[in-house]
């Protein structure tokens, strides 16, 4: 598995600020090699550091997207090339969420098509492609000639559950016997586009964000991306497990196009269907990773909705503070860091939790934890258009003490 | 796998109302819009022409088929998604004010069909929103499958794009002007045959090698522009199973490597 973001660069990187506690959002104006030129006070989540082009001849594919891609892609090509090795090309599918998409080149190129005229002669640069650039799928494309793979290949785009539902469609793929491994991740890149979007719902935050906190005044956006390589579980591939996915959970609120439903309805459909995908209860949970995001809404109906499942001692945490939100990324990163969090046993401090909301009556972990045992973490995702999912993940130990898991694959 | 059943199918795109209009030659040009009448008109505002494309190819299938629209899994898949949508708000950032509308922010998302779909019916069960580039038909048949072969019940697959808005309708495969015009399409596939089943999905596989896309009857209808359509991916298939025909369908074209069914007679 790799994530690379606003923390870090690697993944060692970005564990690193989780387990310290650091925050990887800044003011926009002190990014290097991203100029958005906001007309609002943020902060934002930006990848640090220039990027690198991709490759001479992957260069029409050359995006910001592309290249914080490719830089998470790096770090898992070892375990895939051995995927690859054991599984085959066509057996490996390539399962990538993302909500911008290569939005960052088009929004340059529209950029020049306006100053040049406009709809009076503007010209878009001749070096920018829709199909390569801008089309949700360059990045499936991309990663199937980087690394060969010839199987199912798609990108989930369900605003901000889309990689978290990828890993659905994975063990989906896994079931019907089309697959024995998928490289699930998701990617979303900053743009002008998205900050200006939620600043005109307004739920943009002038500043840090707040998940949970009695202050919170909205979201921070981020970007990056994550990966993981699930295979199909076998003696092999026991052995050599870093996580296991027990399952996941989906549903629709049913409700409204971007506010979730108030009672948390939707969202705890999907935590109750991950439990029964995963054969778990919710005794099982040592910890939920929230979608958190820190608009005043969602942070009261989803804790609702863990009360509800969970009860109220469950420690929750949202990283939205340490990442902001990575919209199209988000279920990638949260994965990772839950996968993380029942490894090592370390919980994060849930950054800017406090002052503490009455509203939310769950266990928000002011500060870090670093004893006892997580053994399985839930982690949500949810999303405009009310698509919501929660992913069950368990540590190596928790699977070899409880025999009977779900129809699950290992990470 | 368990034996899968395709119950129903649409089509709609400009100037064809319906499947049977388009494989009758009724060609209407009156046609210009899709009514999308499983989303009320007041949800439909600022909403795109593809989101109501998407809507109406799922709630014709979903019709076809006889099945429940508040209970069915909704798989919608397209290759550039709400890119009107996206074209208008760009406008607005770079020679505009840059206030962006809510309602069109909303709308922009590649999930906007399967979103409001689910509030328009109330439907609080699977749908999820997809791309594959020209393989998008594809995408959404696997998933749809894995699916309803995963927890039983019905899935629509509802595969669609519109036209390609100025600028960006000219900046597609370095430069050459592809205008491609819009099409939609939809196909239920159930794990119960119900009464009337079209066609009985055996089994998926995976071809060695790519496939041209085949001449058939239905190319005399579609213009260059609806085969640069990713929903023109299923008309094979649909042809196949309009017929009755047993055998190997391939779900994409022109492309490495492609899923395809084996359709056995019901």
């Amino acid at each position: 598995m790799s994530l690379v973001g606003s923390m870090g660069r690697t993944t060692v990187e970005t564990l690193a600020a989780l387990d310290e506690g650091r925050t990887g959002l800044r003011a926009p104006a002190e990014l290097d090699g991203l100029t958005l030129s906001l007309p609002f006070p943020t902060v934002v989540g930006a990848v640090p550091g220039a990027l690198s082009p991709l490759s001479e001849g992957d260069h029409a594919y050359d995006t910001r997207l592309a290249r914080i891609g490719m830089m998470a892609l790096a770090e898992v090509r070892p375990t895939l090339d051995r995927a690859i090795a054991r599984w085959g090309k066509r057996r490996i599918a390539v399962l990538i969420g993302t909500s911008t998409g290569g939005l960052d080149a088009t929004e340059d190129a529209f950029r020049s098509w306006a100053e040049t005229g406009g709809p009076d002669g503007g010209r878009v640069p001749s070096g920018y492609d829709l199909r390569t650039q801008h089309d949700f799928n360059a990045l499936g494309e991309l990663i199937r000639r980087v690394t060969g793979l010839e199987g199912p290949t798609h990108v989930v785009s369900t605003a901000c559950s889309s990689s978290g539902k990828v890993h659905a469609s994975a063990l989906r793929l896994m079931q019907l016997g089309l697959i024995d491994a998928a490289l699930v991740g998701g990617i979303d890149s900053l743009c002008k586009m998205t900050l200006h979007g939620f600043r005109g719902l307004g739920i943009l935050s002038d500043t840090h964000c707040k998940p949970f906190a009695r202050d919170r005044a909205g979201i921070n956006i981020g970007e990056g991306a994550g990966f993981m390589l699930l295979e199909r579980e076998d003696a092999r591939t026991h052995a050599e497990a870093l996580a296991y996915l027990l399952g996941v959970g989906e549903s629709s609120d049913a409700y409204n196009m971007s506010s979730p439903e108030p009672s948390g309805r939707g969202a705890k459909e999907a935590m109750q269907r991950a439990l029964e995908a995963g054969g778990i209860t919710a005794a099982d949970v040592g910890l939920l990773i929230a979608h958190g995001t820190a608009t005043p809404q969602n942070d009261v109906a989803e804790s609702m909705a863990i009360e509800s499942v969970l009860g109220p001692r469950v420690p929750v945490i949202s990283t939205k503070g340490y990442t902001g939100h990575q919209l199209g990324a988000a279920g990638a990163t949260s994965a990772v860091f839950a996968a993380h969090a029942v490894r090592t046993n370390k919980i994060p401090r849930s950054l800017g939790a406090e002052p503490n909301d009455p509203a939310v009556r769950v266990n928000v972990l002011a500060e870090g934890r670093s004893e006892g045992t997580v053994g399985v973490a839930l982690c949500n995702a949810f999303a405009f258009g009310g698509s919501n999912v929660c992913l069950a993940i368990a540590s190596p130990d928790w699977v070899r003490a409880h025999a009977e898991v779900g129809d699950g694959g290992r990470a | 796998m368990r034996p899968l059943y395709v119950t129903g199918l649409s089509l709609w795109a400009p100037g064809w109302a319906s499947l049977d209009a388009f494989v009758s030659g009724a060609h209407d040009a009156s046609v210009e819009d899709a009514p999308c009448t499983w989303v009320p008109s007041r949800l439909l505002r600022g909403s795109s022409r593809l989101t109501r494309m998407f809507g109406e190819a799922a709630a014709q299938a979903v019709t076809a088929a006889g099945r429940d629209p508040k209970t069915v899994a909704t798989i919608y898949t397209s290759s550039y998604g709400e890119i009107e949508t996206m074209v208008l708000l760009l406008d607005v950032i770079f020679r505009g004010d840059g206030q962006l509308s809510p309602m069109r922010f909303k709308n922009s998302v590649h999930n906007a069909g399967s979103g409001l779909g689910s509030i328009g019916q109330g439907n609080t069960s699977f749908s999820t929103a997809l791309a594959a580039g020209a393989r998008s038909f594809e995408a959404g048949m696997l998933e749809a499958i894995a699916l309803v072969n995963e927890r039983g019940g019905d899935a629509v697959v509802s595969c669609a794009d519109d036209a390609i808005p100025a600028p960006l309708s000219h900046v597609e495969n370095g430069g050459r002007l592809e205008r491609r015009d819009g099409l939609s399409v939809g196909l239920v596939i159930s794990a119960d045959p119900g009464s009337t089943p079209l066609a009985r999905i055996a089994k998926v596989t995976q071809l060695e090698q790519a496939m041209p896309l085949p001449e058939r009857a239905f190319d005399r209808l579609l213009s260059p522009g609806h085969h640069l359509n990713p929903a023109a991916h299923a008309l094979p298939l649909f042809e196949a199973i309009r017929s009755g025909r047993e055998g190997t369908v391939a779900l994409a074209f022109d492309a490495a490597a492609p899923y395809a069914l084996e359709l056995t007679r019901v």
